[in-house]
């Protein structure tokens, strides 16, 4: 069982002692390119795997629960002077969905994301990025039974990434990442593989 | 090199797991002598004359040396089901078990379980033929101190016991001319203590007198096509309900809609308030329920049902009271809409002011303001009784039973309330 106090504090501490490490690197030899200030958006999409231990235990559930949805997420980060970069990611993806029949009667349920994340990121190795984001998922069931509906929840969560970048020119980049969301409260959780562009738009030094 | 030490061990940090906390019922069906095709029920008489303080002269390094002894029972398929129910002064201990006659012995087989921790395991029971089953199997039998004990075993888990407890009987327990209500927190204890059904479901309600519990508070709200069933929390949670891709307020769904989608911890589907007071009139001898407001909105349709239901319990010759509860400024208003309020049973936990303008049926301060002895007696002499609530603390419950003058106690640990109410002199 996952705990919400425990990630949090994991993550300000990951914070903390990124820009406690990157501020306090006074004798670091900086080249030209971390000088260097911008703001850089990531956008893509791929392909979303629902991974959280709680089982869902549907009562009606006819069929299967289908795991895998199309993830789209977007992310704007500030890379300042030193290592440790912050930006806001969102997106959107469906954790699950299933159908339903109770007697004749059938219907069914999905639910959805969108992270709404402050997200950190440094540079592991050479074109190698790492991302912790905390934050909140505004999470939405869709119910298509007994009427339609779609309610909606705000709900803790965080999320950890690894990118690697190929760079295509001084501005444009193509990513592939591995994310890991988790939405704490609802125990929510997907392993998303996604292929981004990174646009270097504004660049100042 | 110290950068990917460092990511490894936040990895591995951010994926570790916490214990998680469970109690696995103890199997009680496999005392072969229970079994017995020849053991009996017991009979009324014998049941009842067993009700009392016994002290613990083995055991009570585990339990503590007091234990009060009390039956309950429910009704299922017909049939009365009796349970008898130990409650103990350490560790908000308490057995439950079921028991029989064989061969001029009683035989009481069945659980114990701790409250403070995970620790439970099974309880056999016995009283012989000369050590006070001739005397309860009697017509008439005449219960004086040390002329009942009670020897067996119990176990950790689901271990065959094998650690000695033997109970004698001291005294009768405490009752006063008025009953004192052991009134249970969310129909009979917090999903969240690790019971073994969940918290405002029928099966709870049907679980509850094996804890002590004379009465209910149960949490009603309404569903978004009107019908009131019983729910604690603003929003659908894996606290209360099992993971079904519902999320929001459940003021959002409609009840077929829960029905059909969402489950409780344990399974149980979310009852409605009509499916909860027919388990209470119908299949339980309680005798107190009250219907905690979680809504906002009028409380009419809820007072429709209040009345059906104690029309209801009056034709079964059932005395049952059931309070609509006023917890907030909001519901009191909602309250003096309805017609006729000041002959509604209520309960207002505002103060006694608001209480007396209303004319609730019970006053019911927050333990936090203390035993307040003098507005009970004046309350009581206003005619109108005054409940405490929500105490969890045994030392607090003691404390409140042996310094207040009140007429019931709310507590998520009615078992331990049961405990210090019966064993007081």
């Amino acid at each position: 069982m996952y705990t919400s106090k425990k990630h949090l504090f994991l993550l300000f501490l990951t914070a903390i002692l990124a820009v406690n490490k990157s501020f306090g690197q006074t004798n670091v030899k900086i080249d030209s390119n971390r000088v260097r200030k911008s703001f850089v958006l990531q956008l893509g999409g791929g392909f979303g795997s629902y991974t959280a231990v709680v089982h869902i235990k549907p009562p009606a559930l006819s069929g299967s629960i289908r795991r895998y949805s199309a993830v789209g997420t977007i992310r704007l980060m500030w890379y300042p002077s030193y290592r440790l970069r912050f930006g806001f990611e969102t997106g959107y993806t469906d954790f699950y969905s299933y159908k339903v029949k109770n007697g004749n009667t059938t219907g069914s349920l999905h639910l959805s994301a969108v992270p709404l994340l402050f997200v950190f990121s440094m540079q592991v190795v050479k074109r190698v990025n790492i991302y912790a984001g905390i934050g909140a998922y505004s999470e939405a069931t869709h119910l298509n039974y007994d009427g339609t509906l779609v309610s909606r929840a705000l709900v803790l969560g965080s999320n950890i990434a690894l990118s690697y970048t190929w760079q295509l020119s001084d501005r444009l980049g193509i990513m592939a990442e591995a994310e890991w969301m988790n939405a704490y409260d609802t125990r929510d959780a997907s392993l998303n593989l996604q292929t981004k562009l990174a646009w270097r738009f504004l660049q100042w030094r | 090199m110290r950068k990917i030490m460092f990511i490894s061990l936040y990895v591995c940090t951010l994926f570790s797991c916490k214990k998680t906390y469970e109690v696995v019922m103890p199997d009680t069906s496999r005392w072969e002598l229970f079994n017995d095709p020849a053991a009996l029920p017991l009979a009324a008489t014998a049941r009842n004359a067993l009700e009392g303080v016994y002290s613990l002269s083995q055991g009570s390094d585990v339990f503590g040396g007091l234990a009060a002894i009390k039956w309950s029972y429910i009704i299922e398929g017909g049939d009365s089901l009796f349970h008898l129910s130990g409650f103990f002064g350490k560790d908000i201990a308490y057995f439950v078990c079921e028991g029989r006659m064989l061969n001029g012995s009683l035989l009481f087989n069945g659980y114990w379980r701790k409250m403070v921790s995970t620790e439970t395991g099974i309880v056999h029971l016995a009283i012989a033929a000369g050590e006070g089953a001739a005397l309860l199997l009697g017509a008439h039998p005449v219960v004086t101190p040390g002329s009942i004990i009670l020897r067996g075993q119990f176990g950790q888990g689901q271990a065959v016991p094998n650690q000695d407890i033997t109970f004698s009987y001291n005294r009768k327990l405490n009752s006063n001319p008025t009953p004192f209500q052991v009134a249970a927190h969310r129909s009979g204890g917090r999903t969240s203590d690790l019971l073994p059904v969940s918290e405002n479901s029928v099966a709870m309600i049907l679980k509850t007198p094996e804890f002590g519990s004379t009465g209910i508070e149960v949490d009603v709200r309404y569903t978004k096509d009107g019908v009131p069933i019983l729910y604690h929390d603003n929003t659908l949670n894996l606290r209360e309900v099992q993971k079904s891709g519902l999320v929001g307020p459940i003021e959002n769904y409609t009840y077929e809609q829960l029905s059909t989608f969402v489950r409780l911890v344990h399974g149980e589907k979310i009852p409605t308030l009509r499916e909860a007071l027919d388990a209470v009139v119908y299949q339980t001898s309680l005798s107190f329920v009250w219907l905690d407001t979680k809504y906002t909105g009028s409380i009419a349709p809820v007072h429709a049902i209040q009345q059906e239901y104690i029309q209801k319990a009056a034709a079964r010759g059932r005395v049952l009271d059931i309070v609509i509860g006023l917890p907030g400024e909001d519901q009191f208003n909602q309250f003096l809409a309805l017609p006729g309020y000041a002959q509604v049973p209520s309960l207002c936990e505002l103060g006694v002011d608001e209480a007396e303008k209303i004319n609730a049926k019970i006053w019911a301060p927050r333990f936090t303001e203390g035993t307040q002895n003098e507005l009970v007696a004046r309350e009581h002499a206003n005619g109108r009784k005054v409940f405490v609530w929500t105490i969890d603390e045994p030392e607090f419950i003691a404390r409140f039973i042996n310094d207040g003058h009140f007429d019931g106690m709310l507590s998520n640990f009615p078992s331990c309330v049961a405990y210090n109410y019966y064993v007081h002199q």
